[in-house]
């Protein structure tokens, strides 16, 4: 039996201990970004970037925790019954693709940043998993409320037609 | 045509501004209550919702501050953009019909209304319009600071007389925005919304086109150009690093739900299947719009770093610079409309919103009915409203500025665990609603007034909305539940007294 307000307060409490561990560990923490050598009105990564590669495990960490919340999030519209479970087991099976697409731009990231900078498509190789990966990813829990939305998510449609005549 | 530019813009700002003023005294002849006034009759259809719902999330900042943000620090600022597939399907998940079932069998036509009913608590519902009015006035300000700006600019290229003073620009931009809201209210708003969204989209598209054109090798050409400058910038983190980027995502994606001018709309569709095809069609118009945002600010960075453009002596100054430099002057004007429709698409749903609180939410709250003549106090409140916010932007200066960036994360850390969660648990108690919209506004306000950074450009917003989270729940399990779990709503024994009052 999932709890989604109970994960839900587990999965926010730890993002916040992520951040204070994460504060913890960059030297540049408090530092704020870098001006661009030329450009006045631009920023580069400057040191921070290199601290993000060297931590990225952290921001693995940070980042499936926040797709879990958001995932956990989702499991709120589960009601009871037979609805609620099929809805958990649909939104636990794309919450592991979202997962998993992260955990390919955190590898692909990793590359990146330790050898040659690669383009993927229009973008550079993380970049593209991040705009072609995590933007769509989510696309599956909008098709399952497409596809489903008559079964699980349709509150309560005879009163609601009632409802209706005003 | 070069040499005509201002004016062919000014003709397509000006042909958009009448269409607005149409739409209005068309709006007002399908205005009779107060229900129709702040809740389109409940009556709108799929496509005028969708159009609505993303055109009041994507404001003046999507068109240009976005491109701003991409211009200054690479790719940061895409995560906000990538958060909305998952932030709509969750707003939809959760409340796409919830809201809409609370709205029709309460009777309600606000979301302090809702949250009244919801937690059976007028001090919930109180402080959720008082939350709504400070975010309100924040916001709406910032539009119409934006607008007048946008304004005075286009003006000064028409006029030998020099620059036209700012008040000006911002009485006519105010008076506009006004007048259709006055006489149409929310329907009024919902339907030039429609105009607006289109001419945002079709801008976009435009513009996106535009972009890859003007730089060599299109975005492909772009990325290695920005990768050879600084790999980092081209990284999926840009210059805010790995944790900030992150927070973005996580505020905006959770956050919508909590976004009043985005979630009331959901209360307003005439059928509680509609909700089915709103979300896709919603995720497509935003996506298409967004295409603006990615491309016009990474072009702009890699013609600045190439030489092939002199720098930028502001980052938001990347899309006028763009639109004025490198685009037809058609498109150009189109795309000027574009900006307008994208400030007041959001900033009538938010004169809508407050006028809401001040003249139903708070007499309710306090009254226990509403006003006897409500339409017309509502009329009333959105003219003071316009006026109060016209002079906040031209008197308050940095006040304004932070209350602006005050209203997005106010609204989520207040409203997502308030109402996106409350009516989805029914173990959700009063005082965990109002300790969690009290912890939203003291983080954010005192992070805001007092200049707090917090560590690794955590944004404030998602820091709040995890405070709130936390004590939402932890509140929820320790305190005892009065209302008997109402997650799902029960019609209101005094519907039968209330309806008539609201005509």
């Amino acid at each position: 039996m999932i709890d989604a307000p109970r994960l839900l307060l587990l999965f926010s409490s730890l993002l916040l201990l992520l951040i204070v561990v994460a504060a913890c560990l960059y030297d540049t923490a408090w530092d704020s970004s870098q001006r661009h050598p030329r450009v006045a009105t631009m920023e580069v990564g400057g040191p921070r970037s290199s601290e993000d590669a060297q931590h990225w495990w952290l921001g693995l960490g940070f980042g499936v925790v926040t797709i879990l919340t958001l995932v956990t999030s989702l499991l709120f519209a589960a009601r009871e019954g037979e609805q609620a479970r099929s809805l958990r087991r649909a939104v636990i099976a794309g919450g592991f693709v979202y997962i998993a697409v992260f955990v390919g731009m955190m590898m692909s990231y990793r590359r990146y940043m330790t050898e040659e900078p690669t383009t993927l498509g229009p973008f550079a190789a993380p970049t593209t998993w991040m705009v072609l990966g995590l933007w769509t990813v989510p696309l599956l829990f909008v098709a399952i409320y497409c596809i489903h939305f008559r079964d699980w998510f349709e509150a309560d449609p005879p009163t609601l037609a009632e409802g209706d005549r005003d | 045509m070069e040499a005509y530019r201002t004016e062919i813009i000014a003709a397509c700002v000006g042909i958009y501004f009448v269409l607005c003023i149409v739409v209005g005294i068309w709006a007002m002849r399908k205005t009779h209550s107060s229900k129709d006034f702040f809740m389109a009759g409940r009556d709108l259809g799929i496509l005028v919702t969708s159009i609505a719902i993303f055109s009041s999330a994507m404001s003046g900042f999507g068109f240009v501050g976005g491109p701003g943000l991409v211009y200054r620090m690479g790719i940061s600022s895409l995560w906000i953009v990538i958060s909305t597939t998952i932030g709509y399907a969750i707003c939809f998940f959760l409340l796409g019909g919830k809201l809409r079932e609370w709205a029709v069998k309460r009777d309600s036509i606000s979301l302090p209304d809702v949250i009244m009913a919801r937690y059976d608590s007028p001090l919930a519902g109180i402080l959720t319009a008082f939350s709504i009015v400070l975010g309100v006035l924040g916001y709406l300000a910032t539009q119409i600071a934006a607008m007048a700006t946008v304004l005075q600019s286009l003006a000064a290229g028409l006029t030998d007389m020099g620059e036209v003073p700012l008040v000006y620009c911002a009485l006519f931009s105010t008076t506009l925005l006004v007048f259709y809201c006055v006489t149409g209210g929310i329907i009024a708003s919902v339907y030039t919304d429609l105009v607006q969204g289109v001419i945002m989209m079709v801008a976009a598209v435009m513009v996106f086109l535009t972009a890859i054109w003007v730089v060599d090798g299109g975005l492909r050409g772009i990325t290695e150009t920005l990768i050879k400058d600084d790999p980092a910038s081209m990284s999926p983190w840009g210059s805010k690093g790995m944790l900030g980027c992150l927070s973005w995502y996580f505020v905006f994606a959770l956050g919508v739900s909590g976004q009043p001018q985005v979630i009331t709309k959901l209360m307003m569709t005439r059928r509680a299947e509609d909700a089915r095809w709103t979300l896709p069609a919603t995720i497509i118009g935003y996506v298409i719009t967004a295409m603006l945002w990615i491309a016009l600010g990474l072009a702009m960075r890699a013609l600045v770093v190439s030489g092939a453009h002199p720098e930028l002596a502001n980052a938001d100054h990347a899309a006028p610079a763009f639109l004025q430099g490198l685009t037809h002057p058609i498109l150009a004007g189109v795309v000027f409309a574009g900006l307008f429709a994208a400030i007041m698409s959001t900033a009538d749903a938010f004169l809508n919103i407050g006028a809401a609180a001040l003249v139903h939410d708070i007499p309710m709250a306090l009254r226990g009915t509403p006003l006897r003549d409500e339409l017309r106090y509502a009329r009333l409140a959105t003219v003071l409203l316009g006026a109060f916010a016209m002079m906040a932007a031209l008197n308050l200066g940095e006040m304004v500025a932070l209350l602006g960036a005050f209203g997005w994360g106010t609204f989520a850390a207040a409203l997502v665990p308030t109402v996106a969660i409350g009516l989805n648990w029914p173990r959700a108690t009063a005082p965990a609603a109002c300790t969690a919209i009290l912890s939203s506004l003291a983080v954010n306000f005192s992070l805001k007034a007092f200049d707090i950074a917090l560590p690794l450009s955590i944004d404030a917003g998602a820091a709040a909305l995890l405070v709130s989270i936390v004590l939402f729940v932890t509140v929820s399990l320790l305190t005892p539940d009065r209302s008997g779990g109402k997650s799902e709503p029960t019609p209101d024994k005094n519907d039968s007294a209330i309806e008539p009052t609201l005509n």
